[in-house]
């Protein structure tokens, strides 16, 4: 049954909300070795970095392109016009060429493409 | 690949024989580990990328140092002063527009403290954060997503890929409630030229557990002099979030005249000023609007200028303003209900500006950048300014200004004038802060042309000097122009930054000509 609090709790609710979360969640303080690069996966990578300009239209899409990984891996650790480079404390080898084959072998994005990117 | 300590060295840091540039790097690899000191072209590459009007060659750094502890970050500074190796200390590299990660001088070795990217603690209750310099706002993002703790970053526009050390320690601002980023800052941990770490604030006290909750600590605060600085290195940092509010409402406004600005400043400051707005709302201009959206060849395939007329275009065809005015409210849904309808009535007693509101702009780019970035989430929108003119060239020209709608029209005439005359466009925006303005104007150019790039470094020295001389400075500039931004704030602060830097860096090891400051 959907029933709407009374304005009283509606602000007491709202406060909690404000105030964070004052329950104490049991978020135990990271104290261990680093996270490396912090890398997680190519997928995550992609999605995260790459594609906040190539899925935009920021910057050109790239997947369905075929992109050879030697030329991606390039461009990558040199940058290119305003294209950042990523050094291998960002992304190792490995994790760069993760995210290589995955562009490699993406498929054409089905849905229209947003505005050209340079 | 690690470096071979015999070969022969390509750069070398001012002042360095190549045998004691050697001898160093034999040292570092013993320290650090032969994998993490750097001297290949390939491994260089990454650094050597800039935007700035000055050729890659004359800010290429001689090695690339990688450390991962305090301890390593001791030994770095124990040999470099042993050998009077100067080190330019970066934590993500992205200062893009500002240097990126490159070093101010051709030779200087960069440590990277990248992989020093451990989140050691959020407290949810007290919405605080310590967190090493490699972390990334992604990274926090993340972190903060997957333990469900309801509290936001704020970011500035290369949210996912920088981090809140790097832009903190530069004075970089954000666009949320907490844009103004050192004043949000708490507690420091520094590891000195001498090897000493101190800990800032609230850190030195054994046992204390409130290093992060009280900013001042006892006797003169330190904290500052860590920032746009070269005193000391930065190990760990604490900082504050803010708590999710249960509602956001972000909100746009249109304005059609050039010289609208004057009016949405006053309009706009007493809400600033009284926090009815509480974040750092942005007043951007048509360019910087569309630059963030559509290529500049959608509607211009000439060079130089882009024509008033096509301008005109674009606000028409693409239903962007002289002038976009993006704030947001936060709060219980009664504060914004309340705060709200204060706005409307600023407006209307005005006379001048469409409301915009988030039902009415829906998922549509820049609104919905803007509404990212006003809750700190993660968003790239805004490097379209990079594609805008194409050819990868940026600085950034950020002016301090009065929060008066007098100041805003003098610096944006003064600003149009030596772009225009230079053949570049004036794409800006200003950012609002408690009292004053950032004015962020982006000069951008084609890195490709060498013609166009010289005529960036003129037109960039000349916006200094100009408005320098109207008694306008910047709040931060790229390492092209540390120099002649550092002049115009005096000959005695000159003096006492360099007696602080003689004090703490005797040897001057430590990111030589940073903000101008130099043994």
């Amino acid at each position: 049954m959907n029933r709407k609090p009374t304005p009283a709790a509606a602000v007491l609710i709202a406060i909690a909300a404000l105030a964070g979360c004052n329950q104490q969640p049991a978020v135990a303080p990271i104290v261990g070795t680093n996270v490396a690069t912090g890398f997680v996966s190519g997928n995550h990578t992609y999605d995260t970095v790459c594609g906040q300009c190539h899925e935009t239209g920021v910057g050109p899409m790239l997947r369905g392109r075929q992109l050879h990984p030697q030329l991606f891996t390039q461009i990558v650790r040199n940058g290119m016009a305003a294209m950042p480079a990523f050094p291998a404390s960002a992304i190792t080898d490995a994790e760069l060429n993760d995210v290589a084959q995955l562009i490699q072998s993406s498929a054409t994005p089905q849905t229209e493409e947003p505005a050209n990117g340079n | 690949m690690a470096t071979d300590t015999n070969q022969t060295p390509a750069v070398l840091p001012a002042n360095v024989t190549a045998d004691d540039f050697r001898r160093a790097m034999a040292e570092l690899a013993t320290a650090l580990g032969g994998d993490n000191v750097l001297t290949e072209a390939q491994d260089l590459a990454p650094y050597r990328k800039i935007m700035i009007s000055e050729p890659d060659d004359s800010h290429a750094p001689s090695a690339n140092l990688l450390a991962r502890t305090v301890e390593e970050v001791q030994a770095v500074v124990r040999i470099c002063n042993q050998y009077r190796i100067p080190v330019w200390t970066i934590s993500t590299g992205k200062n893009l527009g500002y240097g990126s990660a490159a070093p101010a001088q051709r030779g200087q070795v960069i440590l990277d403290l990248k992989l020093m990217n451990r989140i050691i603690e959020v407290d949810p209750v007290l919405c605080t954060a310590l967190v090493e310099p490699g972390v990334t706002y992604q990274q926090l993002k993340d972190y903060l997503v997957e333990n469900d703790i309801p509290l936001w970053l704020s970011c500035p526009a290369p949210s996912a890929i920088a981090g809140p050390v790097g832009n903190t320690l530069d004075r970089g601002v954000g666009y949320t409630p907490y844009g103004e980023h050192f004043m949000m800052q708490c507690g420091m941990e520094v590891v000195l030229a001498d090897g000493d770490v101190l800990r800032t604030g609230m850190g030195g006290v054994e046992n204390s557990n409130t290093w992060q909750v009280f900013k001042w600590g006892y006797g003169p605060y330190l904290d500052g002099i860590f920032t746009q600085s070269n005193y000391g290195i930065v190990t760990k940092m604490g900082f504050w979030l803010m708590p999710q509010p249960p509602v956001y409402k972000p909100f746009a406004i249109r304005y059609e005249d050039d010289d609208d600005i004057h009016d949405i400043v006053e309009t706009l400051r007493p809400l600033r000023i009284a926090n009815v707005i509480p974040n750092a709302m942005v007043f951007a201009n048509v360019m910087w609007e569309a630059a963030a959206t559509i290529p500049r060849s959608k509607y211009y395939d000439g060079t130089g200028v882009t024509p008033d007329s096509v301008l005109e275009q674009i606000k028409a065809n693409e239903g962007i303003g002289a002038w976009n005015v993006y704030a947001a409210l936060y709060g219980t849904q009664e504060q914004v209900d309340v705060n709200f309808a204060i706005l409307r009535q600023a407006l209307e007693a005005s006379g001048k500006g469409r409301l915009i509101t988030e039902e009415e702009a829906g998922n549509t780019e820049p609104f919905a950048y803007r509404a990212k970035l006003m809750r700190g989430d993660m968003t790239l929108q805004e490097f379209g300014l990079y594609r805008w003119r194409g050819g990868g060239g940026s600085m950034w020209f950020a002016p301090v200004s009065v929060a008066k709608g007098s100041e805003t029209i003098t610096q944006v005439n003064l600003a149009k004038e030596i772009l225009n005359r230079h053949g570049f466009d004036y794409v800006a925006e200003f950012v609002v802060g408690m009292r004053d303005l950032h004015h962020i104007i982006d000069v951008l150019f084609n890195r490709n042309d060498p013609a166009e790039m010289a005529a960036a470094h003129t037109c960039f020295a000349e916006l200094l000097s100009e408005f320098g001389k109207r008694g306008y400075a910047v709040y931060r500039v790229n390492t092209a122009f540390m120099d002649e931004a550092a002049d115009l704030y005096g000959p005695v602060k000159r003096r006492v930054d360099q007696a602080l830097k003689r004090a703490l860096d005797p040897n001057g090891i430590l990111a030589p000509g940073k903000s101008g400051i130099t043994i």
